[in-house]
């Protein structure tokens, strides 16, 4: 337990209540004897756990395959992306595949200094099933924390490591899972002047990456629904016909696209809410933009704010009860949580500079934003209420932020100026304590990152 | 005007052709604006594909159509208007390029016209969207209270979508917060 506590001792923390909290409660989480191994997340500056995930073994007639080393290969692929566990180099593992099938010897692995060891097996169940087993043991604690078998289309073997390292993730971390999901966004390319704008999607890695729109209509801001089968987004889609620029559903299990009401103005900023039964989003008309609420089922819309301001990106509190959005009724650009019906918008920022596009985490305890300051631009994150305020990452431009489920990890994007005075635009991932910052791989340029629910298995 | 110059080559080749097949003609060819074209212009390997061209030259082509004439006037009186930094108020220079706009409009009474919305780029998209409706509003809005009826003005914003110009300084920024008045193709 003695190696646990290093991770606790390495503790920044990033507020002064919480800082004064953790250091008040530290010496008795470490002192516990019998602790489970576990890494907290909330730590900011911690060092990574270090873990063994050995090559699966499996029959002789599957190894060609290759999933005994793909799976594990994409389980720590999962893991090291989270910035909080290290892989130890294979080389150094003293027993094979085949040999961990029995109870691993703990000795051999606190050698390399493994804090947790993952250990799996694949057998074939059918012409094009399998059937995959896993294991994770404390090494320190020589226990075995738990085991979970899965069976699948052998073409499912990412969804498979995708659902696995949710469950290692799970039983290290203490917090929920988002590796078995997926992300939406705008693939963009061409000249800056004449922007090709494309809807894309692919799953949280970056794997089976796919087109959604061919770019001859511009498309933006993508959401997903909560029960991730469609996705609402914006486009000027049928302008030339004289549709105004509205916003779309498009279901991904029919690849229909369907225009969501027709309005005097223009329909922009949808989202969808926590039930999947409504939707929320501004409609501009003569220089005014106030916030509507659509029934999916009725098409039938509600105006839920009033007045000559601009009233726009609206997102739904997890309970559904409540609605954060962004407003100039002040002067300057501020964020407003209201109930659902529109009543009583209170302010909630009152800081320098303008303050955009809110979304209300899955966990309900922050409120991510995109900050405009003194020329430069912030992902930010504030309580419910608007105090904590914390600015987590910075740029010439990063905006848009969207939670990984769970409601610890963000993704966002950012554009960075270039040598030659262009811009790279690409997604991002953070975690809440602003570590851990890194790239999301896309084809092509990206930006507004939608981040799905969790998969329903 | 790529079209045009398009033409413009291909009726260079044309004549080009001509001189090639009578040896004895003067090196020098005018070309379609009267201007000498130096038949050492090296463009003999086009030749074989002229044939095919020569017969889908067509003259009106070249005569830019009453919309296109509209158009070009409608950018001489001036056809956008500019705003401050998150700012959509009409200024006295906007406020007298839309009056040229309006006396367009009375001369052409049949027309009917798309002003875009348009904002710089240090904004968010959604926020953006909002505004560039704001900045082409209150250019129709202008228009109307001059006596334009307001079924001939429409409006789209396109946020920080589309810029006029690139670049990523206070000079591309000036230029990219507008509201540009388009004439609809009937």
């Amino acid at each position: 337990m003695n190696k646990i506590r290093k991770y606790f001792s390495k503790f920044v923390v990033f507020f002064f209540i919480s800082t004064l909290f953790i250091l008040t409660s530290l010496p008795s989480i470490s002192q516990s004897a019998d602790k489970p191994l576990q890494i907290d997340i909330m730590g900011g500056n911690i060092q990574a756990m270090p873990i063994a995930i050995s090559y699966f073994s499996t029959e002789e007639n599957l190894k060609e395959l290759n999933l005994h080393k793909n799976i594990p290969n994409l389980i720590a692929n999962n893991l090291i992306n989270s910035g909080l566990f290290k892989l130890l180099d294979r080389d150094a593992y003293m027993q094979n595949p085949d040999q961990l099938n029995a109870r691993p010897k703990f000795r051999d692995w606190r050698i390399i200094d493994a804090q947790a060891l993952i250990s799996g097996k694949i057998i074939k169940k059918t012409e094009d099933k399998l059937s995959v087993s896993v294991e994770l043991w404390d090494v320190y604690g020589e226990k075995r924390m738990f085991g979970l078998s899965l069976s699948s289309k052998i073409k499912s073997w990412r969804r498979i490591s995708h659902i696995i390292s949710d469950k290692i993730y799970e039983r290290l971390t203490g917090e929920e899972g988002y590796f078995d999901t997926r992300i939406v966004y705008i693939s963009e390319s061409g000249s800056q002047k004449n922007r090709i704008k494309r809807l894309a999607i692919m799953d949280q890695d970056g794997g089976n990456h796919k087109y959604l729109t061919d770019g001859k209509s511009l498309v933006l801001t993508p959401r997903f629904s909560p029960n991730q089968q469609q996705i609402t987004f914006f486009s000027y889609n049928g302008i030339k016909a004289g549709l105004k620029p509205s916003v779309y559903l498009y279901n991904l299990l029919s690849g229909k696209i369907e225009i969501l009401g027709q309005f005097p103005g223009m329909s922009f900023a949808p989202r969808f809410s926590p039930d999947g039964l409504d939707l929320v989003m501004s409609l501009a008309q003569n220089g005014t933009t106030n916030i509507h609420i659509m029934n999916l089922k009725s098409k039938k819309t509600n105006q839920l704010t009033k007045g000559r301001s601009i009233d726009t990106s609206p997102s739904f509190s997890p309970d559904g009860k409540k609605i954060v959005f962004n407003s100039d009724r002040s002067g300057g650009q501020h964020l407003y949580v209201m109930k659902r019906n529109g009543k009583n918008a209170k302010r909630i920022s009152f800081g320098r500079g303008s303050y955009a596009t809110p979304v209300w985490s899955p966990r309900g305890d922050y409120i991510a934003f995109t900050k405009f300051t003194r020329g430069r631009f912030f992902i930010g994150l504030m309580r419910p209420d608007g105090s904590e305020e914390r600015l987590i990452t910075e740029g010439y431009l990063t905006e848009g932020p969207t939670w990984a489920p769970g409601g610890r990890v963000l993704s966002f994007f950012r554009q960075i100026p270039q040598q030659n005075g262009n811009m790279k635009t690409r997604l991002f991932v953070i975690d809440i304590t602003g570590y851990r910052e890194r790239e999301l791989n896309t084809p092509e340029d990206a930006s507004d990152p939608a981040w799905s629910p969790k998969n329903i298995n | 005007m790529s079209k045009y110059f398009k033409i413009f080559i291909i009726t260079v080749f044309l004549l080009n052709f001509i001189s090639c097949t009578n040896k004895d003609q003067e090196s020098l060819l005018l070309d379609a604006e009267g201007g000498n074209i130096d038949q050492n212009d090296n463009l003999t390997e086009e030749i074989e594909i002229i044939d095919n061209t020569a017969q889908i030259i067509e003259m009106d082509e070249i005569e830019l159509t009453v919309e296109e004439k509209l158009s070009a006037e409608l950018i001489d009186v001036g056809d956008r208007i500019f705003f401050g930094y998150d700012e959509s108020t009409i200024s006295d220079e906007s406020a007298e390029i839309l009056q040229q706009q309006y006396q367009f409009l009375i001369r052409n009474s049949e027309l009917s016209i798309t002003i875009t919305g348009h904002c710089d780029e240090r904004g968010t998209r959604e926020y953006n969207l909002a505004l560039g409706e704001r900045r082409a509003s209150a250019a129709k809005n202008y228009l109307i209270s001059l006596g334009i009826s307001s079924n001939r003005i429409s409006v789209i914003s396109y946020g920080k979508e589309k810029p006029t110009v690139a670049g990523h300084d206070e000079t591309a920024w000036n230029q990219n917060r507008t509201a540009i008045t388009f004439i609809n193709s009937n």
